[in-house]
């Protein structure tokens, strides 16, 4: 029986053991060995005292041993917990601490970050090499770090089963959190399995597919291009973080590696678009462009479908707490020249049920009321890791559902539904969270960072819209002394707390910010103003 | 260092290493490939170059041989300038 995530992979092992399961820069690694490794490395970890339930971050680069590393993590039972190596060692060190990781499992080439971390009070017991890439050696006495060549001793045999069951973790996703402090949405495996099943089955993926793996693995969408390419039997293609800034170089790999099916934000897709000089491309083993995360311009998305028309171009739709929840498929006729709205977020997915309640609580059946969009079924994660009261506002009792006890996600997504009754359309959201090349922002999260600086009497972060990034952030800031501190000292000093994306790209230093009637900083007044010429 | 390469050095140190630890970028060292660049450094280097030297970056010239180092850019923003 196959209900765990890393079951996907025992049984495509068992099916296609000779087959390319994941490239990168020309090398390769088959089913059986990506087997045979990620039983050696879950044995290190069972033996290092990993039980069933423990938490293990994933500190790597897009590499082979991302793919490694987590399904390692699953076979000893644990929950995987992918850190963004990008973010300032403070974050990471509370997420470390926050949901209770010991272990990580990381690479000699994450030697500079790494430790950086292991400076700080992380509170780790041990960090596991999951590749043998040589770089510099780490030193660090304090906590132990186990190489590969040791993890290459164990045996490679299937390693027992720990009793974990589908309701049981696979993952915790750290998103931004208004309060300040990132917040760890927890994921069964039931969760991924039913998303794998319909994407499997609606996308018709098989194991001559070679399906991209851009997203980091901090960000969902990296469920797809990993469990559904191993479900099929398909080939990873691994993407390296610094394709995403260089277009005509993803543009290549997309051609040179035959892609079939590519799963993208839309900034990176409309960034290829303006430079990736698709049309001298032979793409035609492209099959299917998946993008989710934020809004897809029409004006950009138009011109990708002009120049490849021949794949099936799919929305989906999902936050973290869902994954993906809708899906809709594109056509031309949604990206013709007389249409400025973007494309519909779609229908629920198999298995999945999506419903909209308007201000009243009443459901929304008739096109143009609008919303606020609910999710239930596996879909729905299990809350919030150590933070009971923000999972008991997001996490509610279904009110809809009068019959028995049953858990819905309320998305804080304000939809409408189409007048073929059938799709829901994204309006917008009522509070302050944005989006930034499919990244999630709480601005109230950079606003408490500053807030942190004691120079700082009073701060607000606005986002302003941006054809290819989505949102552009400007903070505006209210000093307790006129002279004490620079916007670039206080970008600097965001650096410390938050992640690269989340950094506003100006800081503009006010005597006073403007107020509404009930004394609350007057955000859209503060955004006319970015906007109206000087 | 050329007048166009101190410039766009002086771009790229002010706005979009902010944060990071790194004052100073060298002239022969990979901005991408060592992650000081990313998606959104490009976009906000791409906007740049063309408001700073009234250019325009075209479809085919963001990859490695123009953008891979700063001066490759700098070479790359003068060979643009010399045909216009």
């Amino acid at each position: 029986m196959g209900y765990l995530l890393h079951h996907l992979l025992r049984d495509s092992a068992a099916r296609y053991a000779a087959k390319e399961a994941v490239r990168m820069g020309g090398l390769a690694m088959t089913f059986a060995e990506l087997d045979r490794r990620t039983n050696q490395l879950a044995r290190t970890l069972r033996r290092l005292g990993v039980q069933r339930g423990d938490r293990v971050g994933i500190f790597v680069p897009k590499s082979f041993a991302s793919v490694l590393s987590v399904f390692a993590v699953m076979k000893a039972g644990g929950v995987y917990v992918p850190l963004d190596p990008s973010a300032p060692a403070a974050r990471l060190t509370y997420i470390l601490r926050d949901c209770g990781i010991k272990l990580l499992l990381s690479s000699p080439r994450s030697a500079g970050r790494l430790k950086e971390v292991l400076d700080g009070d992380s509170q780790l017991q041990a960090v596991v090499f999951a590749d043998e890439a040589t770089e510099s050696a780490l030193e660090s006495p304090a906590v132990p770090i186990i190489p590969w060549s040791a993890v290459a001793q164990e045996s490679d045999a299937e390693i027992a089963a720990t009793g974990a069951i589908d309701s049981d973790l696979a993952y915790i996703l750290y998103t931004s959190g208004s309060t300040g402090v990132p917040k760890g949405v927890m994921i069964a495996h039931r969760t991924i399995a039913t998303f794998v099943d319909w994407s499997c089955d609606h996308f018709n993926v098989t194991s001559d597919d070679r399906v991209t793996s851009y997203a980091p693995l901090h960000f969902d969408l990296s469920t797809f291009d990993l469990f559904v390419t191993v479900k099929a039997g398909g080939t990873i293609v691994l993407v390296g973080e610094h394709l995403s800034a260089l277009p005509d170089q993803l543009a290549a790999l997309l051609q040179d590696e035959k892609v079939t099916i590519t799963y993208l934000v839309p900034s990176i897709l409309s960034l290829m678009v303006r430079y990736g000089r698709l049309s001298d491309r032979d793409l035609s083993a492209l099959r299917l462009i998946l993008f989710a995360g934020e809004v897809f311009p029409i004006k950009y998305l138009r011109q990708l479908m002009g120049v490849i028309p021949h794949p099936q171009y799919h929305n989906l739709y999902g936050p973290t707490e869902t994954n993906v929840c809708t899906s809709y498929r594109v056509l031309l006729e949604d990206v013709g020249a007389d249409r400025t709205q973007p494309v519909p977020i779609g229908e629920a997915c198999a298995n999945s049920e999506v419903f909209a309640l308007d201000e009243r609580g009443e459901r929304v059946t008739e096109p143009g009321v609008e919303g606020e969009l609910w999710a239930r079924g596996s879909c729905v994660a299990q809350g919030y890791w150590g933070d009971p009261e923000k999972t008991a506002k997001g996490f509610v009792q279904n009110p809809l559902n009068t019959a028995f006890r049953e858990i819905a996600y309320r998305t804080g997504d304000i939809v409408t539904l189409a007048p073929d009754r059938r799709n829901w359309l994204f309006v917008g959201r009522r509070d302050h969270m944005i989006k930034s090349r499919g990244y999630r922002i709480e601005l109230g999260e950079i606003e408490s960072a500053l807030y942190r600086h004691e120079q700082v009497k009073e701060a607000a972060v606005v986002a302003i819209p941006d054809d290819i990034l989505g949102s552009r952030l400007r903070a505006f800031v209210v000093l307790t002394d006129h002279n004490g501190v620079t916007p670039k000292q206080l970008m600097t000093f965001c650096s410390q707390h938050l992640p690269k994306y989340m950094i506003p790209e100006a800081v503009e230093l006010c005597a006073v910010l403007p107020k509404t009637s009930s004394g609350k900083i007057d955000r859209p007044a503060l955004l006319r103003q970015t906007v109206a010429p000087s | 260092m050329s007048g166009t390469q101190e410039e766009i050095r002086r771009f790229i140190v002010d706005s979009l290493l902010v944060g990071s630890e790194r004052t100073d970028v060298e002239a022969d060292e990979p901005l991408t490939s060592s992650g000081l660049i990313d998606s959104l450094g490009m976009l906000r280097l791409i906007t740049y170059l063309e408001e700073q030297f009234q250019l325009e970056v075209g479809d085919g010239d963001v990859g490695d041989e123009n953008f891979g180092t700063l001066s490759r850019l700098a070479a790359f923003v003068d060979r643009r300038r010399a045909e216009s």
